[in-house]
């Protein structure tokens, strides 16, 4: 097999699943998760030669789909498809039982779901894979205050679209 | 907030995701992205050729792709060295060529078509008989132009995108006169991914997206972006005189002229669909009444395909003469219909009565209809 392509492979089987829970969460779908890493990958594939021996593999996928996720068609496709509903909330009982826990994914789906795709971006970037404001701004391709302000924005917005939540990520907080 | 719950709880959201092999998926996409593009092109050069004069302007030396200029005041691309030659390439045609097409007075006008070839993008103009290749630019490997390559609906200008150094996502806007060598330099950091990254609103308006995702309208023939909220719809189309815009906004599909408007619906084949990642409106009537749709990939390739008419008054589906898989509608300037089939072109009048049929040679039967102006 050809060296590169062997290396690509390598790469692909590593790195995939850190992808897809990533765009996972950027999408609210599985179908769309792997369309979007699929994408990146591809991406990255026509791109290894340059790649492979540089060490930014990685980040050169990330950053393609994150821009491929904000880009129009992708947000249109997003908007359409991920469920917008939010579940009852869960009254009485705070023990964190397996259901309340459940619930409260179902009501952060789709309170990530309501949120636009930058605001998405930014959320997972910040709170997910613990990037600075410096590192999310580069990926996505904008300014820190954008970062800053976007962050603001959707964090703001999932207080209002799910008070329940709101109530739960009350206290302190701990930002970078 | 306390993030750290926020933290947890993305993290057991993310756990939803089931793992699975894309390596096969990716190489195959990677293959269609590619799949019209030259592996090794030899031509590193952009080249421009004006079929008219029989000159070619290489403005793009070099066996590299390189970086795209930093943004600035808009100038004529020409980074040094520039290669000018009296010499036409010789596999550009630029005399007309025998066609099989026969001169048709239901069609008198010119079709723009697209031609992709291992290593360059041919544009050919076919008017009756006379076929004549007008602009030609070479493969970038990997680069943007394969999937913006536009030209205006009087057939004037020509845009596309050169791709920058991040993989075939963005790049500069560049623009020219069709025919003419020479492209001017009219944004940085455009788009170049979707099914079509660059829209005609008229002929010297071209909508196009940012990386950012930010929409932006750009005045062509004034080399200036348009002031204003370009605001949030999205697949936008407009008809050839750029006064009725086709859109979608917040899920609704909609046709306005500015003063009047109306929104539709449109169930595409459930079947088909399913393996598409959406519809849009493709070509709008100068009436804004009628459209063609057409399907989205599920990469984010270019497509000018269309399949079929949506009257917008009454959200039905126009039951088209002819038969045949169609490749195309497209409504002209001159309110006429051109649905290309495989077996060729049916012209239809504006209320769908067949004018007439125009055969088309091989060699453009399997190119891309770009534009038509009569």
């Amino acid at each position: 097999m050809d060296p590169l392509l062997s290396e690509f492979d390598s790469f692909v089987r590593t790195r995939t699943p850190a992808l897809l829970r990533s765009a996972y969460l950027l999408t609210g779908d599985q179908h769309l998760a792997e369309d979007l890493v699929q994408s990146a990958l591809a991406r990255t594939h026509r791109s290894w030669s340059r790649l492979h021996d540089s060490g930014n593999a990685e980040a050169y996928t990330r950053k393609t789909m994150y821009h491929l996720q904000v880009s129009w068609w992708r947000r249109r496709r997003v908007a359409e498809s991920m469920p917008g509903d939010l579940p009852e909330p869960r009254g009485g009982d705070s023990a964190p039982d397996h259901a309340h826990q459940a619930t409260l994914r179902l009501t952060l789906r789709a309170a990530l779901a309501k949120l636009s795709a930058k605001q998405r971006a930014v959320l997972v970037l910040r709170f997910f894979e613990d990037r600075t404001e410096a590192e999310a701004a580069d990926l996505l391709g904008v300014s820190v205050g954008t970062v800053k302000s976007q962050t603001s924005k959707a964090l703001a917005k999932l207080r209002t679209v799910a008070p329940e939540l709101a109530e739960l990520y009350v206290l302190e907080g701990s930002a970078r | 907030m306390n993030y750290d719950r926020l933290r947890l709880d993305l993290a057991g959201l993310a756990e939803e995701v089931t793992p699975v092999d894309l390596r096969d998926r990716a190489l195959r996409t990677s293959r269609r992205l590619g799949l019209q593009r030259a592996i090794a092109t030899s031509a590193a050069a952009l080249v421009m050729i004006a079929a008219a004069t029989g000159t070619a302007l290489a403005i793009r030396p070099g066996g590299q792709d390189p970086a795209p200029q930093p943004a600035g005041p808009s100038t004529t691309v020409s980074p040094p060295p520039v290669e000018v030659t009296a010499t036409p390439d010789p596999s550009t045609s630029t005399e007309p060529t025998n066609s099989p097409a026969k001169p048709s007075s239901v069609l008198a006008g010119t079709r723009y078509y697209l031609e992709t070839t291992s290593n360059k993008y041919r544009i050919h103009a076919v008017r009756g008989s006379s076929e004549q290749v007008v602009h030609q630019l070479p493969f970038v490997t990997y680069g943007c132009e394969a999937n913006t390559l536009t030209i205006s609906p009087d057939g004037k200008r020509v845009a596309w995108v050169q791709d920058s150094t991040d993989g075939g996502n963005s790049g500069v806007l560049l623009a020219g006169t069709l025919g003419k060598p020479g492209a001017v330099r009219l944004l940085d950091e455009v788009n170049c991914l979707g099914p079509r990254p660059l829209v005609w609103q008229g002929s010297d308006l071209l909508m196009v997206g940012r990386k950012n995702g930010q929409s932006v309208l750009f005045d062509v023939a004034a080399n200036k972006r348009v002031n204003g909220d370009p605001g949030q719809e999205t697949d936008r189309c407009w008809s050839a005189d750029g006064r009725w815009l086709a859109a979608v906004a917040e899920g609704q599909p909609y046709v306005t002229d500015g003063t009047q408007g109306r929104q539709y619906t449109y169930t595409p084949p459930k079947d088909e669909a399913a393996h598409w990642g959406g519809w849009q409106a493709r070509s709008v009537s100068m009436d804004g009444r009628y459209l063609s749709v057409g399907w989205i990939g599920t990469d984010p390739s270019r497509r000018d395909d269309s399949f079929a008419v949506v009257d917008t008054t009454t959200s039905k589906v126009v039951d088209l003469p002819g038969s045949g898989d169609i490749s195309s509608i497209m409504f002209t300037v001159d309110d006429k219909v051109i649905v290309k089939r495989a077996t060729g072109i049916s012209v239809l009048d504006g209320s769908f009565a067949p004018l007439g049929t125009v055969a088309e040679s091989t060699s453009v039967r399997n190119m891309k209809l770009l534009a038509y102006t009569p």
